[in-house]
């Protein structure tokens, strides 16, 4: 787990390439940071506009505020990932010929997600504060949740970026399996109510279980939207999950350490 | 270990060379028997003990080891087998701008590069001063290093390299970058790095640059250590090994100088007029190349050829002697004077190539591309790139009577 621990142990490092990357992803402005609010600003009026103004598929209140809460979850761990997977690959000199903590590259692509992150969450939750206000009393649960959630996205950001640099169709593959994988996480739609499931309980237990982003989805939901805390059960999966992916990316880099500087 | 020693004992390294260039996760996952890795191995046995404040060189053809060695050194990655440690800090010159950002100001990249190489904040604000000076770009650190031409790159980048305050420096071979007064810069800076007792692991081509910064040199070959000594030995059996290459491409490899050995140019001078030593001409000018040659074994007087070249490396015309008509008997050293009286150029940058062969002129045992560089100025107004002379005269003429 040292691997995690170096963010800490070489700050100054750590600090500068987040900078780095955070000047790459934002142009270095607050301009930048709106502008990456947009498209998840879009989907939400496209899923709005779909599912509860025309098909009034879900009976959902405050349907947009509903689409926000799950999204922010999703758009972070997405974004985190993906834009992960070209870290190391990006940077072939900088992994061929100096020594240098290199796992913390896509750990600052990571941090730099956290930004967008933060400021979604600010903006929702301060919408449903406004709106809903039974979510004044279970919102302060969301906060801690996102430990496990970002754990998630640094252990598969560390693993993919390893990846991409030996197998170089990974990062398409992501790019593939994402948008199938939004749709089967409940973001725009909740597993209690959909009328298709009746009888067939069990596809919700795999969206559930298998799925494990929906966990994460739901627990930091649940006390933003819906003003309730999150389910015990809930939160063991999410810590658990997240610890996994910590250890999943730490085997991947060791495993790969060394391929990764001969190979690039 | 004090700090500055290298110890290698037994270092090999293995690459494993899959048959495509790219792996993908699909035929990794599909096709696992077609992917059968070969396995190189860069390095064998390779042991050697290296003491603060010694510079070593490392010599060897390309795919001879020395790049591959000089990253272990580095650590960017590990040996397969055997063990190699560093005691003390290490400054890279492997890879100048390690992490530069082109929309960062020279001041944010001297940052971000620094604390790759390993730096504390703390430790780049005390050095920033000198960092800055050094690369002479005090005017521009404050502009994005994208508006910075390639030579202004480099400068930022070698100035960062070289306060890093390490204890153990590895150079590639073009550590120089940047005109020629920066040139001399960087020079001086390594040549002080040895003075304060530093130690300093080279890799390069260049027998004069090995032989100005290097006491030892490690000759590789084909991953395995062929000699470690004296560097003018290491040169020499280097040379050696390179003139009974069959193919002469390989021979020239990535070098300036090669041949058997039997006798070598040791010194090149070009001198002007007034005897003094000079690197730039003016058009008409007289010019003598003045050419040291010692011979270490018995053999007849070996003949000599001149070519020059312009700076493209196109033949612009040859001479050539054998050294036993102008009496010498091949014994020893050998000073040779090559006149030219009106040193037919104009404008431009033009080289002198050597060449020492025997007697029958069968054997090469040195060649020397790029013996003698110099510039020649224009004069009057000549104009192009050979000083045309000749006498122009009336030869037939009608005289009209103006009306």
């Amino acid at each position: 787990m040292s691997l995690y621990a170096d963010v800490v142990r070489y700050p100054d490092l750590f600090l500068n390439i987040f900078r780095r990357e955070l000047h790459g992803k934002y142009r270095g402005s607050v301009l930048g940071l709106l502008w990456t609010l947009i498209n998840p600003l879009a989907l939400i009026a496209v899923y709005t506009l779909v599912f509860s103004v025309l098909l009034k598929a879900f009976d959902i209140e405050h349907y947009p505020l509903f689409v926000v809460s799950g999204l922010v979850v999703w758009v972070f761990f997405q974004s985190a990932v993906q834009m992960s997977c070209s870290s190391l690959f990006a940077q072939p000199m900088l992994v061929k010929q100096v020594r240098f903590p290199r796992h913390m590259l896509p750990l600052a692509v990571v941090a730099t997600n956290i930004v967008t992150l933060v400021a979604m969450l600010a903006i929702a939750v301060v919408a449903n504060l406004i709106v809903i206000p039974e979510t004044r009393s279970t919102f302060w649960a969301a906060i801690p949740l996102l430990v496990p959630l970002i754990a998630l996205a640094s252990g598969l950001a560390v693993a993919f970026a390893y990846l991409t640099v030996v197998y170089r169709d990974v990062e398409h593959l992501m790019i593939t399996i994402f948008l199938p994988w939004f749709f089967v996480t409940p973001i725009f739609y909740t597993l209690d109510r959909l009328p298709g499931l009746e009888g067939n309980e069990w596809v919700a237990d795999v969206i559930y279980y298998v799925n494990f982003v929906t966990p994460f989805v739901e627990v930091i939901r649940d006390p933003i939207f819906f003003g309730e805390l999150p389910t015990l059960g809930g939160v063991v999966y999410c810590v658990v999950a997240g610890a996994i992916s910590l250890v999943l990316g730490v085997v991947v880099a060791r495993r790969m350490d060394d391929r990764v500087s001969a190979t690039l | 270990m004090k700090p500055g020693t290298i110890v290698a004992e037994n270092v090999s390294r293995r690459f494993r060379v899959y048959p495509q260039r790219h792996v993908t996760l699909k035929e990794a996952i599909v096709r696992r028997r077609h992917l059968r890795p070969v396995d190189v191995w860069a390095l064998r046995d390779v042991s050697f003990r290296i003491e603060p404040g010694e510079s070593v060189g490392f010599i060897g053809r390309n795919g001879s080891g020395k790049t591959t060695l000089l990253r272990l050194i580095a650590g960017v990655f590990r040996p397969t087998s055997g063990s190699l440690a560093v005691a003390g800090q290490i400054g890279s010159l492997l890879e100048l701008g390690a992490g530069f950002h082109q929309d960062f100001t020279g001041r944010d990249n001297i940052y971000l590069s620094a604390s790759i190489y390993g730096l504390k904040k703390a430790e780049v604000d005390r050095r920033f001063d000198e960092i800055v000076e050094f690369s002479e770009l005090e005017r521009f650190i404050d502009l994005p290093i994208r508006t910075y031409s390639a030579g202004m790159h480099m400068r930022l980048g070698f100035s960062i390299a070289v306060n890093v305050d390490a204890e153990v420096l590895l150079l590639d071979e073009v550590f120089a970058v940047g005109d020629e007064a920066f040139q001399r810069k960087c020079t001086d800076r390594i040549l002080a790095f040895r003075e304060q007792g530093k130690t300093i692991a080279f890799v390069s081509h260049s027998a004069p640059a090995l032989e100005r910064m290097c006491d030892r040199a490690i000759l590789l070959r084909e991953g395995e250590t062929q000699f470690d000594g004296d560097t003018g030995e290491a040169i020499r059996r280097y040379q050696q090994m390179l003139a009974g290459e069959a193919d002469p491409a390989e021979r020239a490899a990535g070098l300036r100088e090669w041949g058997s050995g039997e006798a070598r140019v040791t010194d090149v001078r070009l001198v002007a007029a007034d005897g003094e030593p000079r690197e730039f001409f003016a058009s008409g000018d007289p010019l003598v190349l003045h050419i040291a040659v010692e011979s270490y074994e018995d053999v007849p007087p070996p003949a000599l050829a001149v070519e020059l070249r312009d700076a493209t490396g196109a033949l612009l015309g040859q001479s050539g002697r054998a050294l036993g008509d102008l009496g010498w008997d091949g014994a020893g050293r050998a000073e040779v004077r090559f006149e030219i009286d009106r040193l037919p150029l104009v404008d431009g940058r033009f080289q002198f190539n050597l060449t020492l062969l025997d007697h029958t002129g069968g054997r090469r045992y040195h060649s020397m591309e790029k013996a003698a560089e110099f510039s020649v100025l224009p004069q009057g107004d000549a104009r192009g790139f050979f000083l045309l002379e000749g006498d122009w005269s009336l030869a037939e003429a009608e005289v009209s009577p103006r009306t």
